[in-house]
């Protein structure tokens, strides 16, 4: 391999394949990434063995080859080098790098012992822009579940169909939900995705660029510009949350997000550090929050709100509902109730643009 | 007619006393040893042969006697300890009736050397209580009680004599418990010439303890010390991860009189509570100072007894006293050496002075009031992360003060710590488990119980016949603790809502735990005192971060916080440490560094 490349192109590709290459690992070429020259241009790759990253930048290309490096030297040499091209050529199982005056030779391991990438068939694929990915990612990738042993709730459930796709994540305690518009068709599919994997489309794609997605039996590949993502799916069938969002909520309340999100903010700081529960009062035209916490204290707070229903006193963890309000953009939130063990609502209200995104939390316990 | 009552003549009724009073050779040093300290000696020697049977010996630096009073000493109720009723009830001297020397007299052949004065001294004969001669003899100030040929004119009380064996061991006994009741006291303890404990007076009773059991004995031992209106309590007792099933050593002493009390010690277990596996013994030794009227300890011919005025409340000081002296971080295992200051010195019990010395006293039992100490201090400061960094707009100063250990988890189960004096390392589910249990044990008492997170996707969880009736049985508790079950028949039940003590938490896990643990039962949970114990103490285990759960650098923070702000932050509920410290001393003794 001899390749010839400036500065900034290996920088670029560095800097996006990084992500994927895990800090610690019990397998070592994991640690390091692969180097593969072609035609016009260098790919680089990286994987944690659940997902994998492919970028490939533009390069004058002497002699193709491949061979695998460590990532972080490279990228920490990448990143000290004088603003000069950068000749990159192997020797057996070694790469020598050059720049300006500068002369580095890192061992590196043959590419056979790379894992090789899953093949996903491209051809009969979805497709989607970059800002779409993110909107429906950035709304519901924050409600998954941290806790191991249900890994079905570790993903977040992507709903593809001919008019439209969704994106549900959820922990058993709070659940949100986008649904956007799509134009371009395919066939139906429902896939359980990894977060960590979404971080990286979330990271690697935007604006409107295309991005093709396609799935073989255990996979996912997204593929756009330069750049190739590949994903393990997880598996089993997730839970059926359309019978848990509720439909008869007769309780509704209009309120300020700003002023709800200061309120919730400031009661959370004296609840308690476990449960962070905080009590709501619904019942005229002042919400009423408080917090009493034994071995710390209490506090109040009154927020002028649209209500209509009955009387209800009800608790949450301030933590969901923080979460929840941060993902909706309109100034107004429209929150449903029916009782205090039931599940609330929330949804943006106001703007025609604003996507279909309804969160619902399930309420804390209140004992008197 | 003649007349069939009489008064007994004083032999007679000494050698009746006598049957109370002096059962075994070793009876006749504790009395003896008793007066030497009742008579302010420094060093007492105490010497035995064939176990007293044929001859022993108590000799002492006290004050002595002068003639007239050594005569005195020998008649029935003769003492300088008490003068009127009123002195009775304040006593505070060990003897006080004045019959130990008489009865010992009556059946013994009894030699008493004294001297008030350097030089100027006495010497009195005594057979079977009657004084054969009275001569001057030249001694150090001080006295020496010889006894020989115990029991001769008495043949029956000699022959429930034990082995020579049996009777050194007795005394051996009798001189330990004193030799602990009080530490600035020499003594020596000879059998057939050969040395059997020779301790000098220290200022400290770990080192007694060493003194005593060879050294070392003392190591695990940790001070104790409080202070109530009531009670002052001091002493030394043993780690709970040092102690062990059997070969317990527990001494109680009350205005530095050893006695026995049953209650007491189960006091001092309830103080262990959780601290210790059940079945496992501490060790302890305690000094109990209580105002006179507090205690009569004139109940029992020995005094091997006392009567408390107020038992209970003695017991709730001696509970109290046990879990805090179990709070600090030296109530921990040390990896080595321990470090300096960490020694438990181990506060003396003075003798009490004849004038009485109150629990108001307390500057003279030589231990400082154990506080409770802040457990940030613990922590180095000027390295570490300050707190609240990265808060926006944090300005404050205070803040820069206090800095967060440096933490760091290894093998996703133990927490490494720097400390001031060396680090500690934190067993993270050990450490969650103690909060858990103090949490929920606070929450029964609220009217609020514990939040409880409704959940989307309620569980169902099928249970044998027996599970069942454990839910039925428990089912408003559990409810408390956060789980709302509900009976869904064909041995199912639903679970609507589930606690959340940490974010990894697994509800269904711990609830089906939980339910096989409090229906066969465990040693954890047999060990509870009632069901919301049980229910806690199954909670914390079942429910507490697990080993193995990465944890980040934000939620270690929060569990030494919450970790240091329970009651008895350095045990788990199963008498396992929740810290095992490793001193900078021990680092340098590793690496061979010197200072």
């Amino acid at each position: 391999m001899k390749v010839s490349i400036t500065r900034e192109k290996l920088q670029e590709g560095l800097g996006a394949v990084a992500g994927s290459i895990p800090t610690r690992s019990t397998l070592p070429v994991l640690s390091n990434l692969l180097l593969e020259a072609e035609e016009g241009g260098l790919r680089m790759s990286g994987t944690d063995l659940d997902t994998a990253v492919s970028v490939r930048v533009a390069a004058e290309v002497e002699v193709g080859g491949a061979i695998t490096v460590p990532a972080k030297k490279l990228q920490e040499i990448a990143r000290e080098l004088p603003p000069a091209p950068v000749g990159l050529s192997t020797q057996g199982d070694a790469i020598s790098i050059t720049g300006g005056r500068s002369r580095f030779r890192l061992n590196g391991l043959s590419k056979d012992e790379f894992p090789a990438f899953p093949s996903v068939p491209f051809e009969e694929s979805w497709t989607t822009t970059g800002r779409e990915l993110n909107q429906l990612i950035s709304h519901v990738s924050f409600a998954v579940s941290t806790e191991e042993t249900r890994p079905i709730l570790n993903g977040v459930k992507w709903e593809l169909r001919p008019d439209e796709t969704r994106m549900v994540a959820t922990n058993g305690h709070r659940l949100a939900k986008i649904t956007i518009a799509r134009s371009s068709g395919g066939a139906e599919e429902d896939l359980i995705v990894h977060p960590r994997a979404l971080q990286q489309v979330q990271k690697l794609f935007g604006g409107d660029e295309e991005v093709q997605i396609a799935r073989s039996e255990n996979h996912l590949g997204f593929r756009g510009g330069s750049v190739q993502i590949f994903t393990r799916l997880i598996e089993g069938p997730y839970p059926d949350y359309e019978q848990v969002i509720p439909k008869d909520n007769d309780k509704v309340l209009i309120a300020d997000r700003s002023g709800l999100t200061g309120a919730v903010r400031r009661m959370a700081i004296v609840a308690s550090d476990q449960t962070h529960r905080i009590r709501l009062s619904l019942g005229g035209p002042m919400m009423k929050f408080s917090v009493q916490t034994p071995d710390l204290g209490e506090g109040s707070e009154e927020l002028p709100v649209e209500y209509e229903g009955e009387p209800l006193e009800i608790g949450f963890n301030a933590n969901y509902l923080l979460e929840l309000l941060r993902y909706v953009s309109t100034d107004e939130v429209k929150l449903t109730f029916k009782a205090p063990e039931r599940a609330a609502t929330l949804e943006p209200l106001g703007n025609e643009d604003a996507p279909d995104f309804l969160s619902l939390v399930m309420p804390l316990r209140l004992q008197d | 007619m003649p007349r069939r009552i009489r008064i007994l003549p004083d032999h007679l009724a000494n050698q009746i006393a006598a049957g109370e009073v002096v059962e075994r050779p070793s009876s006749v040093v504790k009395e003896l040893v008793e007066n030497a300290l009742d008579a302010s000696a420094t060093r007492v020697t105490i010497g035995v042969k064939n176990g007293g049977k044929t001859e022993l010996r108590v000799a002492d630096d006290g004050v002595g006697m002068g003639r007239e009073d050594a005569l005195m000493s020998l008649d029935r109720h003769a003492t300088s300890k008490i003068e009127r009723t009123g002195d009775l009830a304040g006593v505070r001297t060990l003897g006080f009736r004045g019959e130990a020397l008489p009865s010992i007299a009556s059946v013994s052949r009894m030699v008493i050397e004294t001297a008030e004065r350097d030089g100027d001294g006495c010497r009195l004969l005594v057979k079977a209580g009657q004084l054969t001669s009275v001569e001057s003899y030249s001694r150090r100030v001080g006295t020496t009680v010889h006894v020989r040929s115990l029991f001769f004119n008495t043949p029956a009380r000699a022959k429930f004599l034990r082995s020579t064996a049996a009777e050194t061991r007795a005394v051996s006994e009798v001189v330990t418990i004193l030799a602990l009741a009080h530490p600035e006291v020499g003594f020596t303890l000879e059998s057939n010439d050969r040395v059997l404990l020779d301790t000098p007076p220290v200022t400290n009773l770990q080192t007694r303890v060493d003194d005593l059991w060879g050294a070392d004995s003392g190591l695990e031992l940790i001070p104790i010390a409080s202070r109530s209106s009531l009670v002052t309590i001091t002493g030394l007792i043993e780690r709970p991860h040092a102690a062990t099933r059997g070969g317990r050593r527990a001494y109680l002493f009350v205005n530095g009189r050893p006695f026995s009390d049953r209650y007491l010690v189960r006091a001092v277990d309830r103080g262990y509570h959780t601290t210790i596996p059940p079945g496992v013994r501490p060790s302890f030794f305690l000094y109990l100072d209580v105002v006179a009227g507090e205690v009569d300890v004139n109940v029992h011919p020995t005094k091997a007894e006392v009567r408390f005025r107020h038992h209970a409340g003695v017991e709730e000081a001696v509970e109290n006293a046990v879990r805090s002296a179990l709070r600090p971080l030296e109530s921990t295992p040390s990896l080595g050496a321990r470090a300096p200051g960490d020694q438990p010195g181990g506060p003396v019990a003075s003798r009490p002075e004849a004038n009485g010395s109150g629990p108001g006293d307390l500057g003279r039992s030589g231990g400082e009031m154990l506080q409770s100490p802040d457990q940030m201090s613990l922590f180095v400061s000027g390295r570490g992360v300050p707190l609240g960094e990265g808060e926006e707009g944090d300005s404050d100063d205070l803040h820069r003060e206090i800095v967060r250990p440096v933490m760091w988890q290894v093998h996703n189960t133990y927490i490494f710590a720097e400390t001031r004096q060396g680090l500690v390392i934190v067993d993270q589910h050990a450490a969650h488990e103690r909060v858990l249990y103090e949490e929920l044990t606070r929450a029964w008492d609220r009217p609020d119980g514990r939040a409880s997170q409704r959940l989307l996707f309620p569980l169902t969880l099928r249970l044998t016949r027996n599970e069942l009736d454990t839910i039925e049985q428990l089912q408003s508790l559990f409810t408390r603790v956060g789980f709302e079950l509900e009976e869904f028949g064909g041995r199912s039940i639903i679970v609507h809502s589930v606690p959340n003590p940490h974010p990894y938490f697994d509800a269904e896990r711990c609830l089906r735990e939980m339910i096989r643990e409090l229906t066969v039962g465990s040693e954890l949970v047999d060990s509870a005192r009632n069901q919301h114990q049980r229910l806690a103490l199954s909670f914390a285990c079942k429910g507490a971060i697990k080993a193995g759960q990465p944890l980040a650098e934000r939620e270690i923070a929060e569990l030494f916080d919450q970790l240091f702000a329970t009651e008895l932050p350095f045990h788990d509920v199963h008498g396992r440490p929740t810290v095992v410290q490793l001193s900078l001393n021990e680092l340098h003794n590793r690496f061979r560094r010197t200072g």
